[in-house]
């Protein structure tokens, strides 16, 4: 499991946001490599962590979030400590992401070629000619239509679906060692995410880019992944290679999660339980699962153990008491 | 884009004609009559007679809706008549007046963008420390104190104790700085709060978190993603206050007895100059609406949505 080739290395990541009504882990324990040409992927709901942790990984957090504990390790290199200067030097060129909604990451009042021509400027040093050249040339290889007009057009002209692949497009034009793509379908329609999906699949053969694949579409996971984690309450709660995840999958979670997928056959839906635990109050905040109170399994064992990812199998881990 | 300049243009006149058709209702509708005053500004006593035969002779005898004919005919012309107190041409007048207004309304905007920018953006970017803390307070003290106040304070301690600009008049460049910067003044409390509230909204967007992501350095995130699109709403007021600024600051023409349409339109009124009270609110009126235009074309300028959307046929 510890690959040699791993690229980006997370380990025991803790992050606390700041809010209104006080200090919450949002991020816990969560640790995971990047291997180049493969692709890792994180599911889980809403809340659960996933976009904390993508940009933990570019020191991206906002204000009120904290990492309080854990390290990343990007080719030897800490992100977490190292200069702001440096870290900006990785980002984009090292390590590129790819945000959720394409309609609102680009500038409205600048048009696609300023975000394109000044990305690839940041990081080589050529004139602006060579880099329209160049812009154009990887908009031409993401089956972008006419690149020279759309280089002088603006974000609000172009489709989702368009925004996404120029966003692939100046990824690309980086050669970035890992991307980090944030539910790059989620906004987008079923025919354009599949077209998504084939760019990303390309970067990962042609470039042997390391993708860091989050989304709540088990379809998409199941489609590109190799490796998967599911996260829950900010807890990593099961991870493993995607064959063994989606087809013997351990915790109550995952297992509710592969559960709720409408299959063809399947007349009833099954959605997951909300089992009201006994003795509530005797939940030990600190120790309990955070799937305590969803959980159809859950008993006092699960309230007050340390909870702990361990090897169910080879490079099979699980975060549940009763597995082990 | 050039369609779009067509398309605002000639949405102006139907604006104009209304301001044009309210100010001579307007007037007509205050007490008093225009003859009267006429003969009281030349000296002569307004006997009935006397009163009855100027009527005539100025054609205030006629149904008004002819009388706004006749004016309306005249004012395409650029003729807006004789001034009833100088006798003089009131576009002349006005044209007299207007330049020193222009000059300083120009200057006071340089005053207003150079000081209430630069602050603007830095207390949203250093948000909550002491910078932002003393941008507040300078916010609070524009906005609050008096012109005339401001003006007298500027006059006595830069002028009279300090010696440092002229105390009053205009002429030399010197004689610019105080007024203009008193005119400013309560605008840039204004802006530089509402560039900084723009700013900190941008600055929270995802185009800035993927311009980031993308490794873009600070500075170049700040003027070139945030100022551009921070600089809209602010935009919009300040071409408004512009308008407000060119129709002629009352107060602080007077504080600084500086010659511009401020001080015109105030004399005039007190002498119940008809024909120039007619001219510079129909004037003012027209300055308003340019600068407006003028906003229009910024905002397209800046804003290639509206650009589009007014392209379109």
């Amino acid at each position: 499991m510890m690959g040699q080739h791993s690229i980006l290395t997370v380990n025991n990541l803790n992050i606390v946001v700041s809010t209104p009504h006080g200090v919450t882990q949002t991020v816990n324990d969560v640790s995971f490599e990047l291997e180049a040409g493969k692709v890792f992927g994180l599911v889980g709901e809403s809340g659960s962590g996933k976009t904390m942790t993508c940009m933990s990984l570019l020191n991206l957090l906002p204000d009120e979030a904290k990492v309080v504990e854990g390290s990343i390790k990007f080719r030897n290199k800490d992100i977490l400590n190292c200069s702001t200067e440096d870290v900006r030097k990785v980002r984009g060129s090292e390590i590129a992401m790819i945000m959720q909604n394409p309609m609102t990451a680009f500038n409205p009042v600048r048009n696609i070629g300023c975000h394109f021509i000044e990305t690839l400027r940041t990081h080589l040093h050529i004139n602006k000619h060579q880099a329209r050249e160049m812009a154009m040339a990887y908009l031409e290889k993401m089956d972008l239509p006419y690149p020279e007009n759309l280089l002088k057009q603006y974000p609000f002209q172009l489709s989702g679906g368009m925004l996404q692949r120029v966003m692939i497009a100046i990824t690309m034009s980086l050669n970035p060692s890992i991307l980090i793509a944030d539910e790059p379908t989620t906004a987008l329609d079923a025919t354009n995410q599949l077209q998504i999906l084939k760019q990303l699949d390309r970067l990962r053969n042609e470039y042997n880019t390391g993708i860091l694949l989050v989304s709540h579409d088990l379809g998409v996971i199941a489609q590109m992944a190799d490796e998967v984690a599911v996260m829950y309450g900010g807890y990593i709660v099961e991870k493993a290679s995607v064959l063994k995840l989606f087809n013997r999958p351990k915790h109550p979670y995952t297992r509710a999660l592969l559960q709720s997928r409408l299959g063809l056959t399947r007349r009833k839906e099954k959605s997951v339980k909300r089992v009201s635990v006994s003795h509530r109050n005797l939940i030990n905040r600190e120790t309990a699962c955070p799937f305590i109170e969803r959980c159809g399994d859950a008993d006092h064992t699960c309230a007050n153990n340390r909870l702990e990812l361990k090897e169910y199998e080879k490079d099979h881990l699980v975060r549940c008491v009763k597995l082990q | 884009m050039s369609w779009f300049i067509v398309k605002r243009v000639t949405s102006l006149l139907p604006i104009l004609f209304g301001i044009s058709l309210i100010t001579f209702i307007l007037l007509h509708l205050t007490p008093g009559d225009p003859a009267a005053a006429y003969l009281r500004a030349s000296h002569i006593p307004p006997t009935d007679e006397a009163v009855a035969t100027l009527r005539a002779e100025l054609g205030l005898d006629k149904p008004l809706y002819i009388q706004y004919v006749n004016w309306l005919i005249k004012v395409v012309q650029l003729d807006l008549g004789i001034s009833y107190v100088s006798k003089n041409s009131v576009w002349e007048e006005i044209m007299l007046h207007f330049f020193p207004t222009v000059q300083l309304a120009f200057a006071s905007c340089i005053f207003i963008i150079v000081i209430s920018l630069p602050i603007g953006m830095i207390s949203a970017i250093y948000r909550g420390k002491w910078i932002d803390q003393f941008s507040r307070i300078i916010a609070f003290v524009s906005v609050s104190m008096p012109a005339f106040w401001l003006g007298f304070l500027l006059i006595y301690f830069l002028s009279v104790k300090l010696d440092l600009f002229p105390v009053l008049g205009r002429g030399t460049f010197a004689h610019l700085v105080l007024p203009s910067l008193t005119l400013a003044f309560p605008y840039i409390g204004t802006y530089m709060r509402l560039l900084r509230t723009s700013t900190l909204e941008n600055l929270n967007e995802p185009f800035v978190v993927y311009a980031r992501a993308r490794g873009l350095r600070e500075r170049r995130i700040v003027s070139r993603h945030v100022l551009k699109k921070s600089l809209l709403p602010v935009l919009t007021g300040l071409g408004m206050s512009l308008g407000n600024m060119l129709s002629g600051a009352v107060i602080v023409e007077t504080v600084f007895a500086w010659p511009g349409m401020g001080s015109l339109f105030i004399t005039s009124i007190l002498n119940r100059d008809y024909p120039m009270i007619q001219g510079c609110l129909l004037f003012m009126g027209a300055i308003f609406v340019v600068c407006n235009l003028l906003v229009d074309l910024t905002y397209a300028f800046l804003d290639p949505r509206i650009r589009w959307e007014g392209g379109k046929k």
